[in-house]
């Protein structure tokens, strides 16, 4: 069965943004061992952070007002705002808009966000390598747990 | 068919951290999982300056599952050389690196220049249990960290006993070893326990000889020593506990290091005069029938299964019922170690039954007639069964939540006797 995996990068070749920085995924469709891109998922600007969801409000509510964060949407990168970035509210429209996939794989992601997508049952991957090499491994790990067979690197 | 193993003795070899802790100032750097080292210690007695909380763990996830840990091992044993002062840093690797395949090997020979050395130990769990997993620490010893000496010092000997804190009296036992030894006129050198570590370590290879006291574990690192350092072992089967095995065992040894044999005997009498005098004191108890009972039998690893039911059968006279080794004994050692159990005293022979399944052991000693109610020494989980049974019960073996050792022991003369107090203790309860 095939499923999807979100990949935060800008070029394209190295996972290179956090999860807070991206303001969209690219998504691979895999099957098996099989890899192929479907598309380029923007996140809508009038999304973030969203202030109508009722989450997002009662936790901006519980902010001194004198908190400002102009960076809100590097929620999670770890720069700027930190890594909490003051709840999850203004993560929910990112986790949102990859709802639908496997995993997730960025180079950093904050606790909450980690959190926010475990819900969601999206394993994230924070890493350092390149959007190819992070694919084949994650597809052979997922290959391997599906296929109930040992994740022994001869695959025995 | 799924096998179920019910209640096992031993626990998975990254369990071997307690052997490299039981080394004064060596600490175990782990490659594993959160929460191992903290599921592998014991209850008491594993505290102090290093305890298993405070192990350096890579700690490893999902993430290092797909993409390997490496780079995580590589920064903990890093930080672990900055903020830990230790003498020794030995690395063991749980399963889940050992399945997916991290070299943690190559990791490791990248700190072959550091300033304090760090050796690596394979000590994944689908490899064999913690004894095995000793033996891993001390082959990691002699393979990265020992070179073979020079010149050999002439009455100086390595002497390798238990298994650090898997037998409840590992430190009064190789303390009590290495008494007896002095007493004969050599030089013991031990690594384990207080007042011990890093340089004992680097004295193993001026031993004249390894004295390996144990029926199978460690003859592998006694062997490897052999062929790597040039140093021969004397292999001595049985623990000795009590008079006859301990005579026993300073005249082999003593015939081995080629000592005044005057001088060993001299020992050996003195020991007896004083141990079969508290004997006499005491015959009025030991020749009371109804104190103890008739049948006995060991429920341990086959250092103490062998050990306690010769010192049982030759020294108190009691008849052994079977005897169970638990610590899943590999094949190949087998058989000799039955045959040990053959060769006591008065003509007497024991069954020893190979056997790690706690629900077997159960059921066999249901069935058996121990003519009376059962002594039975073992672990904690056949108390119960004795209790049933309305038998004497003393926890000799893992696991431990009857006794508290601190540095008793039962090995030498001294050590029978010890022995025979707890066994009559419990006893001689009975009839209060």
């Amino acid at each position: 069965m095939s499923y999807l995996i979100a990949v935060a990068s800008l070029d394209e070749k190295n996972v290179d943004l956090s999860f807070g920085a991206a303001e969209g995924f690219h998504v691979y469709s895999i099957d098996g061992l099989e890899i192929k891109k479907i598309g380029y998922r923007k996140l809508e600007e009038n999304k973030e952070p969203n202030l109508n969801n009722s989450v997002q409000k009662k936790i901006s509510d519980s902010l001194p007002e004198n908190v400002e964060c102009s960076e809100r949407p590097q929620c999670g990168s770890g720069k700027g705002c930190g890594s909490g970035c003051h709840g999850a509210g203004g993560l929910l429209p990112k986790v949102e808009l990859i709802s639908d996939c496997r995993s997730l794989v960025c180079k950093k992601i904050g606790f909450q966000a980690q959190k926010q997508l475990e819900q969601k049952k999206i394993t994230s991957f924070d890493v350092d390598c390149s959007v190819n090499d992070a694919l084949t491994k994650i597809s052979a790990y997922f290959d391997k747990i599906d296929r109930h067979i040992s994740l022994r690197k001869d695959g025995v | 068919m799924a096998k179920l193993l019910d209640k096992q003795r031993y626990k998975c070899a990254l369990a071997a951290m307690q052997t490299v802790q039981a080394i004064d100032r060596a600490i175990p750097v782990l490659h594993s999982g959160p929460g191992c080292a903290q599921k592998l210690s014991d209850g008491t007695g594993s505290s102090g300056y290093f305890s298993p909380n405070i192990f350096p763990c890579t700690s490893i996830n999902e993430k290092d599952v797909v993409f390997g840990g490496v780079k995580k091992l590589h920064s903990t044993i890093d930080n672990a050389l900055k903020v830990i002062d230790a003498d020794l840093y030995v690395v063991l690797t749980g399963c889940i690196p050992e399945i997916v395949g991290d070299d943690s090997g190559e990791v490791v020979s990248e700190f072959a220049d550091a300033e304090k050395p760090v050796i690596y130990a394979p000590t994944a769990g689908f490899k064999g249990n913690n004894y095995k997993g000793h033996e891993q620490v001390i082959d990691a010893i002699t393979d990265q960290f020992l070179e073979k000496a020079e010149a050999r010092r002439k009455g100086f000997v390595n002497i390798w006993a238990d298994v650090p804190y898997q037998d409840l009296y590992w430190l009064g036992n190789i303390r009590e070893l290495e008494n007896l030894l002095k007493e004969i006129g050599l030089t013991p050198n031990t690594i384990f326990g207080y007042g011990r570590g890093i340089e004992n370590i680097k004295n193993i290879p001026y031993a004249e000889f390894n004295l390996l006291v144990s029926p199978w574990v460690s003859l592998k690192n006694v062997k490897k020593m052999e062929k790597k350092l040039g140093i021969p072992y004397l292999h001595y089967k049985t623990l000795p506990v009590g008079a006859f095995e301990t005579s026993k065992f300073l005249r082999e040894v003593g015939k081995f290091a080629k000592l005044d044999e005057s001088k060993v005997e001299e020992v050996i009498t003195q020991h007896e005069k004083y141990y079969y005098y508290l004997i006499e004191r005491y015959a009025d108890l030991f020749l009371e029938n109804r104190v103890i009972n008739k049948q006995f039998s060991v429920v341990a690893d086959a250092q103490y299964a062998l050990g306690i039911t010769k010192f049982l059968t030759n020294d108190l006279g009691l008849v052994p019922a079977k005897q169970f080794i638990v610590d899943d004994t590999p094949k190949e050692y087998r058989e000799d170690i039955a045959a040990e159990f053959k060769n006591l005293n008065y003509g007497l022979e024991a069954e020893a039954v190979f056997e790690t399944d706690s629900y077997k052991i159960h059921e066999a000693i249901k069935e058996h007639d121990y003519h009376g109610y059962p002594l039975v020494l073992g672990g904690y989980y056949d108390k119960e069964i004795t209790e049933d049974l309305k038998g004497n019960f003393l926890n000799i073996s893992w696991p431990v939540r009857d006794k508290v050792v601190f540095d008793d022991f039962i090995v030498g003369y001294t050590g029978g006797i010890r022995l025979i107090e707890d066994i009559y203790t419990v006893a001689s309860q009975r009839f209060n």
